[in-house]
């Protein structure tokens, strides 16, 4: 969230358990970050259902990302 | 947001259901914080400045009002107020990492550790009993600092407290030193703080872990033990690190002491003595700990970063039993003096 | 979520958008215990509104509207609880299953809106995201400039026309039948230039390689090309048809209901878009939800559920807030960019936590086949539990034009 006060474009990856709380914290810094929101949780997980992450995260990121360029 | 809140339809009758629907507390009964009641609490401030900041998560500043509003909700007397606002105080230096201790996943509650003449005052119990049940200053105090961070910080359960499992001590997590029946120096001494001065210490911590040893004669059978409880490859002090202090029964630090241990021998001692085996951690946890740049002493990892992280004082009344209270690790023992 | 203390609700509210939230502050008022669930932001589709119009007293965006709905249900008591809700069985006790396990309630409302358009054409998928949009306050920018086409008939149809006009080279509003949506917005849609709409016309084809070129267009003249860059279709949006078990929808998938939202499911109402016959307005959400949420309260307290507590006497008691606060009086200005970098200079930036960095790596590298980058910067925090270290800040400002930051989890 520092980034984006300083003008960096910076998506945050959060889990959807850890969305609230980032949410709020982003509140509090008074900034509206971009999220990419994967399934709860990440850590444990093994290599298969690690890459089932990325590949359902990838549509979002990259939405996201093209819209920021595209917008600057 | 007005400071003062009309709850229409609601009286003293229903208004534990009401305070717990909105949030506001820890399951417990709380004291309606109604306008006389928080004037009465703030008139144990006269004169003195909050001196508080921003509470994570919420970024919000407590106003003395929503402060005292918090301690009414406890059940604090006026004059334990004080004693809440020096634990608040202590809490917000950075190197405390109040954010992290928030929202982290592990168990920790907010220590508060009373020392001075306010103990006495305040009739906080140093004695039996010391980190139980029964005793108006220790349940209200730890309480009422919890109750600020919840709903000034927000730091509600469930959705930004993520403890996995939390734990009883985040109820309420105070107790006072019993520098009466202590061989030592007080402790708030040893931090620097002048006698006569009344101290409160905070640190992100587990509860108590008991150390019972009735058998024992001496200070080596007892360092034995102790070394042996703090040597647990389970707590956060294994790789996070940060301050965990042991808190001697008056008996056992009467042995210590007459066996010629002092405060500093102890905390070396300990350091040395208390050790985890390398073959009692799994290859991946310690692929873990190695992410966290923490490597083994040898064939042991140590407890903690060194000596002066073990936090010695004295607590309780008659009996065998001392306790080890581990860290959250990411985070600092901090103590303010007390606001007169 | 901890599914002890919220596994039960008096009344479940499912969607956080106008109507849910309107029916959760309604029935929260009442004294009741009331949780909205979310797959993600509440706000409905306030939250995709540049500019929200037809709400009398109020000026401003859809998420300014948001935020005050929001403000207003939870001070009433309502629990936001982001999970997403797959279904709601009726039979006995309304149980809900969400991404988060089963909970229960004694009343549920539906509240979920309409799902995205769709105009039901080969290729659409794939194109979705590389010219095919269904929320012009997400993705208008992107066609800045450029020619686009909205398709719909309805009163968002026209305000999403609205919105891209003030971005888009020129909007194409294709009408499938005849225009739906009020005098009003047809008279703000005539007074924009670079706005024309064209009325019994429909898509029939998607033209482009990997990225949209064209719509082809079918009228009564018979059919031709239409260059656009993008294309924002508001038809074939479906109501939440397979959300509730044997419950009648009309044809758009849309629960039907009566008075007050009620279903044919006992305690399980419906309010806003998703209902059958809704008029699709902000305004109209919001008394829809407030009536579905009165309905509610009203059927816990004939006894058609369990008996709630009693209603509070009259009086009332004044208290501190004691969640009041004031935000500190010196935050910090907002720092400018202090770098230079540009577009291909994207980097990772981990928490630390256990698969965090491996979860970045594997969305980097998606990333930077997308973009075609050359490489990508990383930094990670020493550990999970501090907060990232001014110089790691500094360096990833001065050096990226974008970060990826791993964060929660």
């Amino acid at each position: 969230m520092q980034l984006e006060k300083r003008g960096v474009v910076a998506p945050l990856v959060v889990t959807e358990s850890f969305l609230p709380l980032v949410r709020a914290q982003a509140q509090a810094q008074r900034v509206s970050p971009r999220f990419v929101v994967v399934p709860h949780p990440v850590g444990g997980l093994n290599e298969a259902e690690l890459a089932s992450r990325v590949e359902a995260a990838t549509g979002e990121l990259l939405a996201v990302a093209d819209e920021a360029r595209g917008s600057s | 947001m007005s400071a003062v809140l009309d709850l229409p339809g609601i009286t003293e009758d229903d208004w534990q259901d009401e305070a717990l629907r909105r949030g506001w507390g820890d399951g417990l009964p709380l004291v309606a914080p109604t306008p006389a009641r928080v004037e009465a609490a703030l008139r144990a401030l006269d004169g003195v400045e909050l001196e508080l900041g921003p509470l994570p998560p919420s970024g919000l500043v407590p106003t003395p009002e929503s402060f005292a509003a918090n301690c009414v909700m406890a059940g604090c007397r006026p004059a334990d107020v004080p004693v809440v606002l020096a634990a608040v105080r202590a809490l917000q230096a950075p190197e405390y990492n109040l954010h992290g201790v928030l929202a982290t996943t592990h168990p920790c509650a907010p220590l508060v550790v009373v020392s001075g003449p306010v103990r006495t005052a305040l009739r906080v119990n140093c004695g039996t009993n010391c980190f139980g049940q029964g005793t108006r200053a220790n349940a209200v105090i730890g309480r009422a600092v919890q109750l600020v961070t919840t709903n000034i910080g927000g730091a509600r359960p469930g959705s930004m407290d993520r403890s996995t499992q939390g734990g009883p001590a985040k109820y309420t997590f105070c107790f006072g030193e019993n520098e009466e029946e202590s061989p030592f120096e007080p402790y708030s001494a040893r931090r620097g703080f002048a006698p006569g001065e009344s101290v409160v210490t905070v640190a992100a911590t587990e509860g108590p872990h008991n150390v019972n040893d009735h058998g024992g004669t001496s200070a080596e059978d007892l360092l034995l033990t102790i070394s042996g409880v703090m040597a647990q490859p389970g707590s956060n002090n294994v790789y996070v690190k940060g301050p965990h202090f042991l808190v001697l029964g008056p008996e056992h630090a009467a042995t210590l002491a007459r066996d010629g241990w002092t405060v500093p021998a102890l905390q070396q001692r300990l350091w040395e003595q208390a050790r985890i085996p390398v073959a009692k951690v799994s290859a991946n946890n310690r692929k873990q700990f190695e992410d966290w740049g923490v490597v083994p002493d040898g064939d042991a990892y140590t407890v903690s970063t060194g000596p002066e992280q073990l936090h010695v004082l004295v607590a309780g009344g008659a009996g065998k039993h001392s306790a080890w209270i581990p860290s959250f690790g990411a985070t600092a023992a901090v103590s303010r003096a007390v606001p007169a | 979520m901890s599914a002890g203390r919220d596994a039960h609700w008096d009344v479940a509210v499912v969607g956080a958008g106008t109507a849910g939230l309107a029916a959760a502050t309604e029935a929260a008022g009442a004294g009741l215990d009331v949780a909205v669930f979310d797959q993600l932001a509440p706000g409905g589709q306030l939250v995709n509104l540049t500019a929200v119009h037809g709400v009398p007293g109020f000026t401003g965006s859809g998420p300014d509207l948001m935020a005050r709905l929001v403000e207003r249900a939870e001070a009433a008591g309502v629990a936001v609880r982001y999970a997403q809700v797959t279904r709601v069985h009726g039979e006995g006790p309304l149980r809900l299953d969400t991404a988060d396990g089963e909970i229960t309630a004694d009343a549920v409302v539906v509240a979920t809106g309409l799902g995205p358009g769709r105009l039901g054409l080969p290729g659409e998928a794939e194109l979705a995201g590389r010219g095919v949009s269904t929320c012009a306050g997400c993705d208008g920018p992107l066609f800045r400039g450029a020619p686009v086409a909205v398709v719909g008939d309805d009163e968002w149809t026209a305000e999403e026309a609205l919105e891209l006009a003030g971005l888009a080279s020129a909007v194409t509003v294709l009408v499938p039948g005849e225009p739906r949506w009020s005098a009003s917005r047809a008279a703000r849609l005539a007074a924009v230039e670079n706005v024309e709409v064209l009325a019994g016309a429909s898509v029939v084809g998607l033209r482009g390689e990997g990225v949209l070129s064209g719509v082809v267009v079918r009228t009564v003249d018979g059919e031709r090309e239409l260059t656009v860059r993008g294309v924002f279709p508001y038809v074939g949006r479906r109501g939440p048809e397979a959300l509730v078990e044997g419950l009648p929808v009309d044809g758009a998938g849309r629960l039907v209901a009566e008075q007050g939202g009620r279903t044919a499911v006992r305690n399980l109402f419906v309010a806003g878009d998703a209902r059958a016959g809704a008029v699709e307005e902000l305004p109209a959400a919001e008394a829809d939800g407030a009536a579905a949420g009165r309905a509610a309260v009203a059927a816990l307290r004939s006894g058609a559920g369990p008996t709630p507590a009693a209603a509070p006497p009259a009086g009332g008691l004044r208290v501190v807030d004691p969640t009041h606060g004031v935000p500190p009086a010196d935050e910090a200005a907002a720092m400018a960019s202090g770098g230079t970098a540009d577009w291909s200079q994207v980097a990772l930036f981990s928490n630390s936590k256990p698969n965090a960095t491996e979860l970045l790596q594997g969305l980097g590298a998606r990333l930077q086949e997308h973009w075609a980058l050359p490489e990508l910067g990383f930094a990670s925090k020493p550990n999970a539990s501090v907060a990232a270290d001014k110089d790691t800040i500094d360096w990833l400002s001065e050096r990226f034009k974008m970060v990826l930051v791993a964060v929660g989890d």
